[in-house]
């Protein structure tokens, strides 16, 4: 074992590479996508690109700091983060502590940079998982011994997130959930069980909110609608055919300019269609792919169940994440509040993305 | 425990990868279909959300005159546009346009604080002021150069010209009738605006649409035509008629030289004129030709053969009975030629010749000359003008015709009727624009002489002139239209016109014509002048003769057409106000007045003696035709106390 010979030790540069490209690539279509923005509203066309940097930077180092910290050592941390997690997600109930934005309490305010405690809770529910996938082996094949304890921890996390209301984040989970389940030996009618109980609870969720069913008919129909829920999604499509094969060029989107909204956060990969074009997207999607089958391959090859678990968890969840939110800003799947993860503006998802990855070039540097 | 050892773990995580990987196919081919199928509709609709076209009036071609003197020309000027919502400090900014612009600032704070993403301040200000708002620099105040229409000689056959709009779109004239040819390519700035509808980019001016620009060459000769509106402006100003016409035409080819109307209007700045002054109402107005119709009468009846010029009819002592109405002669006259009958313009001698010719006939010859019938010149709104036909003719209604009372005619149709005595029998077909051309010089379109048909035989012709002729001489009805050493032909016209109130023919409003050519033997121009509603003395003669002398006179001096008569004094005969004007050309002045006596018998001299002794005298000669004299006017005699002017009469000794 080459434990700490240095830093770099054992790097896996199939991991490491496409992540720190991606991460350079978003920060220029960042800054294309958040200067007129952060110049009129803050008067700092750079206000987004350098806090975005700032994240990028810490998230690195914490990559770096995670990578070399022996993944046993997280084991110990799982029911700690659990908990803090728990505690912040219930937090985010009290008035005056959660922020709102646009009608949703999912930030903190610490300071002066706000935090969102989903990031950890999904972090720390991998954590989780893997910890007690691993602990009762061959016993996940019985849903009372091996399903339900995960069931009910997930589905706590699960409520609360809801309850902000974050539909998407929730999802994510529960679908990221189920993989886990899948691959750590649950039976197929067992996921389906589950997916018969869930579904209802979510599709009263989206029917018992206005915003959400007009979302789901805009996802169904966006040119119904074009200038109220098929906008976003609209100039969306707008943004991916002005880019064409080429793209417009950096700094040339149009789309930026007001007509996407969320154009720094869920919608830039859209940004990054009309700038750089099919050629772009293609880059893009290919790094992330690189980085997926990497971190499946990783998982495969780990020393022992519990890290391959955790490098499977951390995989799948950023997996997921990265193909939920380019399926949403294509027009495949409806709109959530998603972000892409290393190239959307947002301070708790990158770092703590760059944490998972850290951890799995750790898990992997040590095979 | 190592994940190695559990098979369908492997199984499973390769499961999700392959999951992973058709999720990533599935993105991808869908970037595909957004982005390379799917293109160029979600980039045009992209388009129509962020582009904002403003559209440039085009630029256009230059019209010619046939000298390639230039009577309509664009120009570049600035025009200053403003994005209000990029004006940060809009009073201020009103206040320096206003100082520069001399506008009010209440109006162009108004326009800056409108809601609109485009706003023009002011267009089309002159180059030295837009560089002056250019150099303020002002946020969100720009100039662009704009093409703006501009006609250099101002009045010069406006009417005929038109004038375009604010967009240089042709709105009258022959800038709307050749809108296409003379229409360059559209120009258009396109800026894009945000979607809070603030512009962010404006671009050069873009060309849009394939139009060509092109020049135009108009067979109108800007002196020509200058000559002829300021003598038709002098004989409308003094007999305080209410408009006027005059038309000048090359016979042989249907060239319109001229085109003139009073009132006039400055086309650069047409819209402080009412749009009834912005009619060429050489086409556009009908009117009842008068007398002037006789001269196609006599042309029919000596075509038909039905009288010659010495025929002689009975003019009934200046009364006629048709039926139950009564026809005067403002003269009486008893048995007179033909010829004569032209020259008193009797009306009674009119109807005789006609019955002698029979309605249809004429009305047919009317038709041929062009009357009732337009012409086919490239104009705006040309009329057709009306004639009765035989069969809804009432007896009168026929007798009157032949005088010219009961039908209408344009201007146009009138010379073209005259040009076609003057050349020898041959309609033509008016034009105006000589050319079309493209912007390397190319001619696209060219308009050359056209005969419409032959309507009298060229020995008809001549025979007709020859009687025209002796309307403009001495006992002629136009004496005035004389022009000094040259023979000129022509048929006076006074009409009564239709009271819209009463429908009758009213007392106090005419229409005074002469239409005539000049030299008769090779005529080269043929001239109008209507004069509508003169006050005073209302005889086409007297008040429409004088233009047709003092532009022919004119014209055939600048188009250097030799004299044929030499030394030719012009007569002083014209009325004492005109004096002051027109004698200053008087080549000779007679010397001082001898007071008393007779005037002496100049048959048999020579025209060098017959000068001299007239000189002599105090007295204007003028002179006509070559050899010995045989003829005077006044006779020989006659007090010279009262006379001015003796003309003089040679032929060749035989």
């Amino acid at each position: 074992m080459a434990d700490k010979k240095s830093l770099n030790a054992g790097l896996d540069y199939m991991i490491f590479v496409p992540v720190i490209l991606l991460l350079c690539m978003g920060l220029v279509i960042l800054y294309s996508a958040s200067s007129q923005l952060a110049a009129d509203k803050l008067g700092d066309s750079y206000f987004y690109l350098k806090r975005q940097t700032l994240f990028c930077v810490s998230g690195i180092v914490l990559m770096m700091t995670a990578k070399s910290i022996p993944y046993r050592f997280y084991s110990k941390l799982t029911y700690a983060l659990l908990g803090i997690s728990l505690v912040l997600l219930i937090i985010l109930f009290i008035p005056g502590l959660g922020y709102e934005v646009s009608g949703a309490s999912r930030w903190l305010r610490l300071g002066g940079l706000s935090f969102q405690p989903s990031e950890l809770a999904k972090f720390s529910l991998a954590l989780y998982m893997a910890y007690s996938m691993a602990k009762k082996g061959s016993d996940m094949g019985f849903f009372t011994l091996g399903l339900l304890p995960n069931l009910i921890i997930a589905g706590t996390f699960m409520g609360l997130i809801i309850l902000e209301p974050d539909l998407g984040t929730t999802v994510i989970i529960g679908l990221w959930i189920l993989i886990f389940f899948f691959v750590g030996g649950a039976r197929l009618y067992q996921l389906v069980l589950i997916l018969i109980v869930f579904t209802p609870i979510v599709a009263w969720f989206i029917l018992h909110a206005e915003y959400r069913l007009k979302r789901w008919w805009a996802f169904i129909n966006p040119w119904n609608d074009p200038q109220g829920f098929g906008f976003q999604i609209i100039h969306s499509f707008l943004a991916f055919g002005s880019g064409g094969f080429f793209g417009v060029g950096l700094g040339n989107s149009k789309q930026k300019l007001y007509y996407l909204p969320e154009a720094h956060t869920d919608f830039i990969l859209s940004i990054a269609a009309e700038e750089l074009g099919y050629i772009g997207i293609t880059c893009i999607i290919c790094m992330f792919g690189l980085v997926i089958m990497r971190g499946i391959k990783v998982s495969l090859s780990a020393p022992d169940l519990y890290s391959s678990y955790l490098a499977f968890g951390l995989t799948a969840l950023f997996g997921l994440q990265v193909l939920i939110n380019m399926a949403v800003v294509m027009g495949l799947l409806p709109t959530k509040g998603l972000s892409l993860p290393l190239i959307s503006y947002g301070g708790s998802s990158m770092v703590i993305n760059l944490i998972g990855i850290g951890i799995l070039l750790g898990i992997s540097s040590r095979r | 425990m190592k994940i190695k050892e559990k098979k369908w773990i492997r199984f499973r995580i390769y499961l999700v990868a392959v999951f992973f990987l058709l999720g990533f196919l599935t993105v991808l081919a869908r970037s595909f279909q957004l982005q390379v199928l799917e293109k160029n509709r979600l980039k045009t609709f992209a388009r129509s959300s962020y582009e904002g076209i403003i559209k440039l009036p085009p630029k256009r071609g230059t019209i010619y005159d046939r000298k390639g003197h230039e009577l309509a020309i664009s120009i570049e000027v600035g025009s200053v546009y403003s994005h209000p919502k990029r004006v940060k400090n809009k009073v201020k900014t009103s206040s320096r346009l206003s100082q520069i612009l001399k506008e009010k600032k209440s109006r162009i704070l108004k326009l800056l604080k409108s809601k609109s993403s485009f706003v023009w301040i002011k267009r089309k200000i002159d180059p030295d002021r837009a560089r002056k708002i250019k150099a303020l620099g002002l946020d969100g105040i720009g100039v662009i150069t704009e093409v703006r229409r501009c006609y250099p000689g101002r009045e010069i056959a406006a009417h005929l010209i038109g004038f375009v709009g604010s967009e240089n779109q042709g709105l009258e004239g022959l800038e709307k009738k050749y809108d296409n040819f003379l229409s360059g390519p559209q120009y258009s700035l396109i800026h894009m605006l945000d979607a809070k509808r603030r512009p962010f980019s404006i671009s050069r001016p873009i060309p849009s649409g394939n139009g060509k620009m092109h020049d135009l060459i108009l067979t109108i000769d800007k002196d020509i035509q200058y000559k002829a509106q300021q003598a038709l402006r002098l004989a409308v100003k003094k007999t305080r008629a209410r408009a006027g016409h005059c038309i000048v035409v090359n016979p042989d080819t249907g060239e319109i030289l001229a085109m003139a109307v009073v009132p006039e209007f400055n086309p650069n700045i047409f819209f402080r004129y009412k749009p009834y002054q912005w009619r060429n109402r050489t086409v556009t107005d009908c009117f009842e030709p008068g007398s002037t119709i006789k001269a196609f009468l006599l042309a029919a009846s000596l075509e038909k053969g039905v009288v010659n010029p010495n025929t002689r009819f009975d003019c009934e002592q200046g009364k006629y009975k048709i039926g139950t109405k009564t026809v005067r002669d403002t003269h009486k006259h008893g048995i007179m030629s033909v010829s004569e009958i032209i020259m008193h313009s009797s009306n009674i001698g009119a109807i005789k010749i006609g019955q002698k010719l029979g309605y249809g006939t004429f009305y047919n010859y009317l038709q041929q000359f062009g009357f009732g019938k337009k012409t086919g010149i490239n104009l705006m709104s040309e009329r057709k003008g009306f004639i009765r036909p035989p069969k809804d003719a009432k007896k009168i209604e026929q007798a009157t015709l032949f005088f010219g009372q009961g039908m209408t005619t344009t201007s146009l149709q009138l010379v073209m009727a005259m040009a076609a005595i003057a050349n020898g029998g041959k309609l033509m077909r008016p034009y105006v624009v000589k050319a079309v051309v493209d912007e390397s010089g190319r001619v696209v379109k060219e308009t050359g002489p056209e005969m419409v048909r032959r309507v009298i035989s060229r020995r008809t012709a001549g025979r007709v002139a020859n009687i025209l002729e002796k309307v403009v001489s001495n006992e002629g009805t136009g004496a005035k239209a004389c022009i000094s050493g040259f023979r000129a032909a022509g048929k006076t016209g006074t009409s009564q016109k239709v009271d819209p109130k009463t429908r009758r023919y009213s007392r106090s409003k005419y229409v005074a014509s002469f239409a005539g050519f000049v030299p008769v033997d090779r005529p080269r121009l043929v001239i109008l002048a209507v004069i509508d509603e003169p006050r005073g003395i209302t005889y086409g003669g007297i008040v429409a003769g004088p233009v047709f002398s003092d532009v022919g006179s004119w014209c055939l001096n600048y188009l250097r057409v030799d004299p044929q008569l030499r030394l030719v004094e012009k007569g002083v005969n014209q009325g004492e106000t005109e004096r002051s004007n027109i004698q200053k050309t008087v080549v000779c002045r007679p010397a001082p007045r001898v007071k008393g006596g007779a005037l002496p018998d100049f048959r048999g001299l020579g025209m060098r003696d017959v000068l001299k002794r007239g000189r002599s005298l105090g007295l204007t000669v003028l002179l006509k035709g070559t050899g010995l004299a045989y003829k005077q006017d006044p006779r020989p005699g006659s007090s010279i106390k009262k006379t001015t002017m003796v003309k003089v009469c040679f032929r060749p000794p035989t």
